[in-house]
């Protein structure tokens, strides 16, 4: 197949199941976003990070299923559980680190680049987890046979499914509310469990 | 300013004393009160304005069968509440006392309905998965909205309902703003009657450890969020202890289990433990995600709870009986005015720092400027009275009918 009609089938694809992708991000993407100081130029950093992680997680398994092509059988299910456990406990650390901001430790952690960075980590995870239109994505990638037909496809696919993803900025100018920061903050922490209990189920099997 | 704004300071000698039992307190006379409303004359007339308010607002006229005992008892009691209100000067206990009865009517009603429809205290009926109410309309607020926009289409939007429940919660808050919380919430009065229950016994000056007071808000922002993103109300499904006073999904299976796990343990934490011990109302001001809501949106209505720097002596008596943690001592250091008490945008008007304030330096008002005591008492206790008028007569039929053996 052509890559033309790659390209837009992958966008076709990320257009008409978009709305999971946000359902997936929002959790992680909000209250973080809330939570970070209020300037624009922070918040599309953030968002920019976070959509920089989801693609190199779809294009990390671009790469992998291209090279394997049809002598991949079984998909990576087991990769959904450690990515929703280590996204959670991720959340929670920040949560904790802007929760304790007079403990020394939480100071210098807060100002080292790696927890500026977290936005394109937690992409990163949410980005490999195997959601119902991403498992459609990689069956179909499965067929293409070609790395370049993969990375086509679902950089396409990527870019339909960020239509969606980036209403979150419109969040941001509820930061002038009063307290909202601290309270986004919580949010944070309680997205950190939510996600760390269903990492948990998955990797245990409960759900 | 249409109410007399006569103050009268208690003698220096006073004020050391334990001001939750104020020797003094006849002669702390509110801004806003009227100077003679501690008479017996004056006290019955405005429990009698009280009572023809509730009238007007629960009572339907073309319907006898609506207009029994039981709806009279209920304006009877309410109007006697705003009798003691405005005898003893003491608003926050008597307060307490109507919206104990509140909750009691709610969970009895409630309850009472469930077994006789239903014949269990689950609710399985498909057609409504979880029990709704103001505290879900606000934690799944994107998912209510969608619903409407699905009611209006489909032209159903006349069935009682989320836009209903919009509406009487549009209509409350434009009248009374966070009072809500205090004078109308059926639900309130559970953890406001535990957190009196032990009277002197309970811990008293807790202060919180910093950041901890936005918790609500916290849950609010995460459950609005993941509720859109699966489209359920998620709070009510795992978090919400007041389903226990109502009605719960059947726990059928490991999810049910470990959603009722959760709430029963948050209900045993924040509902019973928490006020018990502490003294303060630890779901609504640490837990609730309506309070949160509240705290936004309430701003719309005008009634304020202020502190006046002439005459407030920094004692910090009404920070350590808030309820709900809603007012905060700057550190001592600083100008006079940086270390006043500051009351926060989750106060509920409940009026206890009122009561409390050895020097009247607190007092409801409108917008931090007119004394407005007498017009916000009456107003809420008529909302709350209209609100409770929906339930309370009924749980009171019920109950005296449970009695005498009656049946329902
Ligand atoms: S306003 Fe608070 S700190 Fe000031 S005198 Fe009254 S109770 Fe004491
Ligand atoms: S600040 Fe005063 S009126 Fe407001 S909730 Fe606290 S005690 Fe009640």
């Amino acid at each position: 197949m052509a890559l033309t009609g790659l390209i837009a089938e992958g966008l076709g694809l990320g257009l008409s199941t978009g709305l999971y992708c946000l359902g997936a991000c929002a959790p992680v993407l909000v209250p973080y976003l809330l939570a970070e100081e209020p300037r624009f130029r922070r918040d599309l950093m953030v968002v920019g990070q976070f959509l920089l992680g989801r693609l190199a997680a779809y294009l990390l398994l671009a790469v992998v299923v291209g090279l394997a092509g049809a002598r991949l059988t079984a998909m990576p299910g087991w990769v959904t559980g450690p990515a929703l456990l280590v996204c959670g406990l991720v959340l929670l650390g920040y949560a904790f680190m802007r929760g304790a901001p007079r403990l020394d430790a939480c100071a210098r952690a807060s100002a080292s680049p790696a927890v500026r960075n977290i936005p394109l980590l937690m992409g990163f995870l949410v980005g490999i987890n195997l959601c119902p239109p991403f498992m459609a994505g990689l069956v179909r990638l499965a067929t293409i046979g070609s790395v370049a037909g993969c990375v086509a496809y679902f950089t396409a696919f990527f870019a339909g499914t960020t239509v969606y993803v980036l209403p979150v900025l419109l969040a941001a100018p509820l930061k002038s509310v009063e307290r909202l920061r601290a309270a986004a903050a919580i949010a944070c922490g309680l997205s950190g469990l939510w996600f760390a209990g269903l990492g948990l189920a998955k990797l245990l099997r409960l759900s | 300013m249409t109410e007399k704004d006569d103050r009268k300071l208690p003698k220096k000698e006073d004020l050391g004393k334990d001001p939750e039992e104020p020797a003094a307190e006849e002669k702390r006379i509110h801004p806003g009160e009227f100077s003679a409303a501690r008479s017996w004359v004056a006290s019955l007339v405005i429990a009698a304005a009280s009572a023809a308010a509730i009238f007007f607002l629960t009572f339907d006229v073309s319907s006898p069968a609506n207009a029994g005992w039981p709806q009279w008892t209920w304006a009877a009691f309410t109007s006697g509440i705003a009798f003691l209100i405005m005898k003893t000067g003491r608003v926050s206990r008597w307060r307490a006392v109507f919206f104990a009865v509140m909750a009691w009517g709610f969970v009895v009603r409630f309850k009472a309905d469930l077994l006789g429809l239903k014949g269990s205290a689950f609710v399985t009926d498909a057609a409504q998965e979880v029990p709704y109410c103001h505290i879900a309309l606000s934690s799944s607020i994107l998912n209510s909205v969608y619903n409407q926009y699905l009611a209006v289409k489909s032209g159903a939007w006349r069935e009682w309902g989320p836009l209903s429940l919009g509406f009487l919660w549009l209509a409350v808050t434009l009248a009374l703003g966070q009072a809500w919380c205090s004078w109308v919430c059926w639900f309130g009065g559970l953890d406001d009657g535990f957190s009196r229950l032990l009277g002197k016994f309970r811990l008293r000056k807790l202060s919180l450890p910093p950041g901890l007071r936005d918790l609500p808000a916290g849950v609010l922002i995460f459950f609005v969020v993941v509720s859109m993103t699966s489209l359920k109300p998620e709070f009510c499904l795992w978090a919400c202890p007041l389903k226990l006073t109502t009605g719960f999904l059947d726990p059928v299976d490991a999810v049910r289990k470990a959603q009722l796990a959760i709430f029963a343990t948050i209900a045993v934490a924040t509902l019973l433990l928490g006020p018990l011990i502490l003294g303060k109302r630890v779901f609504c001001g640490l837990v609730c995600p309506f309070s949160a809501w509240q705290s936004l949106f309430g701003r719309i209505n005008p009634f304020r709870v202020t502190v006046d720097a002439g005459r407030c002596t920094k004692c910090r008596a009404c920070s350590w009986s808030c309820p709900t943690f809603s007012i905060e001592l700057p550190p001592p250091s600083g100008t006079a005015a940086a270390a006043l008490p500051r009351i926060l945008p989750y106060c509920n008007r409940c009026g206890e720092c009122v009561d409390v304030c050895p020097t009247g330096a607190i007092s409801y008002t409108v917008l931090d400027r007119v004394p407005a005591r007498t017009l916000f008492i009456l107003t809420a206790l008529a909302l709350g009275a209209a609100v409770g008028g929906l339930f309370v007569p009924d749980a009171l039929r019920m109950t005296v009918a449970a009695l005498t053996g009656g049946g329902r």
